[in-house]
């Protein structure tokens, strides 16, 4: 039998609009931390301007979102707190198809992600311009875009990661210790080659470094030179890249939730 | 003896057939033909790990089945999920569902958005009745307060189906008392279908109307409460000495016990029929009663294949 009144299923934007609330209270707490990182940086930066009678100079530059966008890599494992694939019981309990569920909560959170990095550069232009620093004039004007593709990539891959395993944390560090430990390795006979595979992975022409940078002359790393001749091409087709596997792992993920 | 284990025909809330899930190499379910009637208040009962809290993730289409249908309310909930559960009002079994940053209203607004049927009145008179403070944050609820809070997140949008896993699990005998009446109120009001896994029987005694046992993944019983009351009856007698036993009742014997020349039998079938073929064998019945649910599935649960 099927009831001839059924209630019904809610619209998808009514749950976008829920889970982009319900996200931006998960991340409340994370957002407070990083309010209070900027207002100690805010105050360093008085007393920087204190100590120098208004000499030193804060200025803007897109570099300076490197560190942001690596730690968008952690966002999702706040936005999905609780709620690894063991405990997933009520959100996916909801009228909801499981996929598109997890979807826009993971996008919910790449929405809050990049209202954080926007406001991040906002904070970084205020402090420019109240020490009168430089206002990134040299830079080309993708470079400034390159903080928010990172993170939004990088925002992905952790999404994915999130979504598929309930330790998250225990993969990423392993990961680095695994990463490590090929380095300390790499002299060895028969490592040499999985050295080379990794690094090209992170500091190749359209590695990891590549994305995050934007191949900006300021970025650290010892190719040096070769950063010295990037071009918006080879960025571009980096985050292309990139965007691509990060989505497709995402969107495998969020298709492929583990049952428990 | 083969206990009934289909309703037979009529207009079911949830039908399952042939009803098999694997998890790796462990068979949770094997074969699970599962008729909860439409407006019935239906105990599944079984020990931890008997498939009950299986069945009803497969119900709400939280798992894919490896093999049989499922029908919830004439739809099959791997192919209409989101219609399936929005017609559902469901209790887990766990209580780590995430979201302990959140105050309990909080999460009633959270949940509200997702049933464009939640009834917010209700919604609060549930919440009061159950002694549920809004303002306190999930995550630092106890079990009992995550119950009810559980209860009242099932209800509030008056589903026509209740999926209650282990409800009145760390709930105290009074606001046990409390959440058996607001059930009860519910199934009077809306009409509600209601299925509950527990392998507490005593807890829910005064709302079930149909029991099914399981075990080992398979339901090895399931009938109405009358049937049951009708068929399974506590046997007393004496018998004298060196009584043999009755080779014509064993099959139907579902648990034996007695001390010196007195048997105490739970045996299903006839009354008159089983009565008469203890006193054919020698043994002077001194009573017959019916059994309590709890009693039932105590007994059925026992039963040696």
């Amino acid at each position: 039998m099927e009831s001839a009144v059924l209630n019904p299923v809610p619209g998808l934007r009514a749950v976008a609009a829920e889970q982009f609330r319900s996200v931006g209270l998960a991340l409340r707490r994370e957002g407070l931390v990083a309010g209070g990182f900027l207002a100690l940086g805010s105050l360093w930066i008085a007393q920087m301007q204190w100590n120098s009678m208004g000499h030193a100079s804060f200025p803007l530059s897109p570099e300076a979102g490197i560190p942001v966008s690596v730690l968008a890599l952690l966002v999702p494992m706040a936005v999905w707190k609780g709620e690894g694939p063991a405990a997933r019981g009520y959100h996916r309990a909801m009228p909801v198809n499981h996929a598109a569920h997890a979807v826009a909560r993971s996008l919910s959170g790449l929405a809050w992600t990049m209202m954080a990095v926007a406001g991040y550069f906002g904070w970084l232009a205020a402090m420019a311009a109240l020490t009168g620093g430089k206002m990134g004039g040299e830079y080309a004007p993708y470079q400034w875009v390159v903080p928010f593709t990172a993170a939004a990539v990088m925002y992905l891959l952790g999404s994915a990661l999130t979504l598929v395993t309930a330790h998250p944390w225990r993969w990423l560090g392993g990961g680095m210790v695994a990463f490590m430990f090929t380095g300390v390795l790499r002299t060895t006979d028969g490592t040499r080659g999985l050295w080379d595979l990794v690094n090209t992975v992170i500091e190749g022409k359209y590695g990891l470094q590549t994305l995050i940078s934007g191949m900006s002359p300021g970025s650290p790393g010892e190719f040096g030179s070769y950063m010295q001749n990037a071009v918006a091409s080879t960025w571009l087709l980096a985050t292309w890249m990139w965007a691509a596997i990060a989505i497709s792992l995402f969107l495998f993920a969020a298709y492929r939730q583990p049952e428990r | 003896m083969t206990l009934p284990v289909r309703l037979g025909d009529g207009t079911f809330a949830i039908a399952t057939h042939d009803l098999t899930k694997r998890f790796g190499r462990d068979t949770a379910l094997r074969g699970v033909d599962l008729q909860v009637p439409e407006g019935a208040v239906y105990v599944l009962v079984g020990p931890n790990g008997a498939g009950k809290t299986t069945t009803l993730k497969l119900l709400l289409g939280l798992y894919a089945a490896d093999g049989g249908s499922v029908r919830v309310l004439g739809m099959d909930p791997r192919a209409r999920g989101p219609e399936v559960r929005a017609q559902v009002g469901y209790v887990p079994e766990r209580g780590d569902w995430g979201y302990g940053y959140m105050s309990v209203g909080r999460l009633l607004e959270h949940h509200a958005a997702y049933f464009p049927r939640w009834d917010w009145p209700y919604a609060m008179s549930l919440a009061q009745r159950l002694d549920v403070g809004l303002d306190r944050k999930v995550g630092k609820l106890s079990k009992g307060m995550t119950r009810r809070v559980h209860l009242v997140l099932a209800m509030a949008h008056r589903p026509p189906l209740l999926l209650l896993d282990e409800p009145t699990d760390g709930l105290d005998p009074v606001m046990r008392d409390e959440t058996l009446g607001l059930l009860a109120e519910h199934v009077a009001d809306t009409g509600a279908t209601v299925l509950i896994s527990t392998h507490l029987v005593h807890e829910v005694d005064r709302l079930a109307d149909h029991l099914g046992v399981m075990r080992d993944g398979r339901l090895t019983a399931q009938l109405p409460r009358e049937v049951l009351h009708q068929n399974l009856r506590r046997y007393r007698a004496e018998v004298p000495a060196g009584w043999t036993g009755v080779p014509r009742l064993d099959a139907n014997v579902v648990k034996r016990g007695g001390v010196g020349r007195e048997i105490q039998w739970s045996v299903w079938g006839d009354e008159r029929e089983v009565a008469r073929t203890l006193a054919e064998s020698g043994a002077t019945l001194r009573d017959a009663a019916p059994l309590t649910l709890e009693d039932a599935a105590v007994v059925l649960l026992s039963r040696k294949d």
